[in-house]
């Protein structure tokens, strides 16, 4: 699939299909200004595949990005972090979600 | 609330032939230096063209001299010679002649002798009389030409002709021998200039003596005299008398052209000043619209900005519950990033006589709908809290009401009670910031692990007990106060950490937090609350 441009400056999601799951890279920093891009890439994903959420170039999100993560694995999908930074994983923790948003191994 | 546009309305119709003081300052310093280019192109015209003319007198001048030192030299040679021949008369015939006729200058010439009063005429050439050089005036030049020894000139008037006349005297042994010699002028007192002569550019009069009576005109080649415009004017000495020479440009010595450049810079000048006058005030009213529209965006942008802040204050408590042993401080502040409505809260109330309920949350996202959702979040903990529902519990049950997966928000919630009388605290926290406890000069945050935020419907919620310190101060808030974007979550904590470890009441304490942490204000909406229990 080819990457796929959020309105917001350097943003950037590419989505490949991986192993048993599809891979979503985020790329640059996320927030309320293109959540909603995001929400529209994972709801094109096939339902019953597993989501990795590869964040090992993603340098900033903010809560309504963490909504749209925390909707899609409300929503009874298995959904998980590959390599959250520091900054993400303390975010994540903060929030009380780090069992509902595994870290990926 | 104004009609901005209403305004602009006003500004664009009622002075469309308003100009712009700049315009105006630009359409009058172009058409003084229009008018200041032309006059001195002008002026540089006039004396160019004046000293041309001038130029064209002296050389005029020249020219008339040279002609009377010729007639000078034919006349004074020949009356030289004739008075020492034996045979004055036919001498003079001699070397006269070749002057005399349509050969050359004269029309007529003669010698005569004056001797012991009386005057002989010794020889005569050409047309057959100069009987006018025996007149009155005739008689006066006569006797002068006797008495000097330089040549006398003499204009003569008459039957329907125009000469000029020359006398020369030599005075000898044998008499007085006077030579004259007339010159016919046309009697139309007109001449033609060849086209290429230097003067065909010039309307040239000539007059006899000193004078530019009419009277005196010898010729011109002008239509009219006297020759008016950039006249110049020469005197020359013409043997006993004088020729004075006026002339003046015909058209333009310079050619067209160079008359017509004034003129020219004059209306290029005023066109050009024109369009940059008007190019002027296009652009000045371009900026001035532009600069409306700054205003109303500012305007409109402020008028959002109110009423995003007036709709979130709307929504928070009114007023704070009072206990004698409690003391409350809360702060909210609206993000200074954009117009939309945040959804922050705080709130403190009354369950009993002794125990206090507070919320401090945040519900994702921004706009209407997230402040609508916080105010039913709000409002259900608390009717859950007033029936006397532990903290958790109210907000299990509060979750009902709230879906992230329908509704697209979630929110993150610090609640709990205290005891008033004993200091007792008992928190939950559902995914928000640990609150933090300052007592005796230092601060740490509480151990309230966050669970999931309301609306993820988690298996469980716990409720922590916590025992208040005697003055200590329990300060609750969103992350807005912290929260700076790339920055680790620990470091902006330990940084408020920091700062709120003094000894100072609730309020002041809240001021210190907020003057050192957002001084500029937050990009995100902040909700703080204090609470300083005493025995």
């Amino acid at each position: 699939m080819a990457p796929l441009e959020p309105g917001a400056g350097n943003a950037r999601i590419e989505v490949r299909e991986g192993s048993g799951a599809f891979v979503v890279a985020l790329h640059g920093e996320f927030d309320l200004a293109n959540a909603d891009e995001l929400a529209q890439v994972l709801a094109t994903c096939p339902p019953d595949t597993g989501l990795v959420i590869d964040m090992t170039h993603l340098r900033f999100m903010d809560s309504s990005v963490i909504a749209v993560l925390v909707e899609v694995a409300t929503s009874g999908r298995t959904i998980r972090l590959r390599h959250p930074s520091e900054l993400i994983s303390q975010v994540i923790a903060a929030t009380g979600l780090t069992e509902l948003l595994p870290a990926d191994g | 609330m104004t009609a901005p546009a209403a305004r602009t309305g006003d500004h664009g119709q009622a002075r469309w032939w308003a100009l712009h003081r700049v315009a105006v300052i630009v359409l009058v310093l172009g058409l003084i230096v229009t008018v200041v280019l032309a006059f001195s192109s002008r002026t540089s015209y006039v004396h160019s063209e004046r000293r041309l003319t001038n130029l064209q007198v002296q050389l005029t001048v020249s020219a008339l001299g040279i002609a009377q030192v010729q007639i000078e030299q034919q006349l004074g040679r020949a009356l030289d010679l004739a008075a020492e021949a034996p045979d004055p008369g036919a001498t003079f015939d001699r070397l006269i002649a070749p002057f005399v006729g349509s050969k050359g200058g004269f029309t007529t010439a003669g010698l005569q002798r004056v001797q012991g009063g009386s005057v002989d005429i010794v020889a005569h050439v050409g047309a057959p009389s100069i009987d006018n050089l025996h007149g009155k005036a005739a008689a006066r030049d006569f006797e002068q030409a006797v008495h000097s020894s330089s040549l006398v000139t003499v204009r003569v008037l008459g039957h329907g002709q125009q000469r000029l006349g020359y006398l020369l005297s030599v005075t000898t042994p044998a008499g007085i021998f006077v030579a004259g010699a007339a010159q016919a002028l046309p009697a139309s007192r007109r001449f033609t200039v060849p086209a290429s002569s230097p003067d065909a550019d010039l309307n040239v009069a000539i007059y006899f003596g000193r004078s530019t009576s009419t009277g005196a005109l010898i010729e011109t080649n002008a239509p009219h005299v006297p020759l008016t415009g950039t006249v110049s004017m020469g005197t020359v000495p013409f043997g006993s008398n004088f020729l004075t020479i006026v002339a003046t440009p015909r058209g333009s010595i310079e050619g067209a052209w160079a008359q017509r450049l004034p003129l020219a810079i004059a209306l290029a000048g005023a066109l050009f000043t024109l369009v940059v006058a008007f190019m002027t005030e296009w652009l000045a009213r371009r900026r001035e619209a532009a600069e409306a529209l700054a205003v109303e965006n500012r305007q409109l942008f402020d008028e959002q900005r109110g009423m995003a802040e007036t709709l979130q204050r709307s929504l928070l408590p009114e007023e704070l519950p009072t206990f004698p042993t409690l003391e409350l401080a809360v702060r909210y502040a609206p993000g200074v990033a954009g117009t939309e409505v945040g959804g922050d809260w705080y709130d403190v109330m009354a369950v009993d006589d002794r125990t206090v309920f507070f919320s401090v949350g945040d519900v994702s996202g921004r706009g209407l709908e997230a402040a609508t959702l916080m105010a039913t979040l709000r409002h259900t903990i608390n009717a859950y809290a007033m029936e006397g529902a532990a903290p958790d519990v109210a907000l299990t049950k509060t979750e009902r009401f709230i879906d992230v997966e329908r509704l697209g928000h979630f929110a993150t919630v610090l609640c709990g009670t205290i005891d008033t009388v004993t200091g007792q605290a008992v928190l939950c926290n559902a995914g928000h910031p640990q609150p933090l406890l300052i007592a005796g000069g230092t601060s740490t945050y509480v151990d309230v692990t966050a669970e999931p935020p309301v609306g993820v419907h988690p298996a469980r919620r716990t409720s922590v007990a916590v025992p208040l310190p005697e003055h200590s101060i329990l300060l609750a808030f969103t992350d807005g106060l912290v929260e700076r974007r790339g920055e680790l979550l620990s470091t902006s904590l330990e940084r408020l950490r920091q700062v709120a470890r003094g000894d100072l009441a609730v309020d002041p304490l809240l001021d210190s937090i907020v003057a050192a942490l957002v001084p500029d204000g937050a990009s995100d909406d902040i909700a703080i609350l204090a609470v300083q229990w005493h025995r």
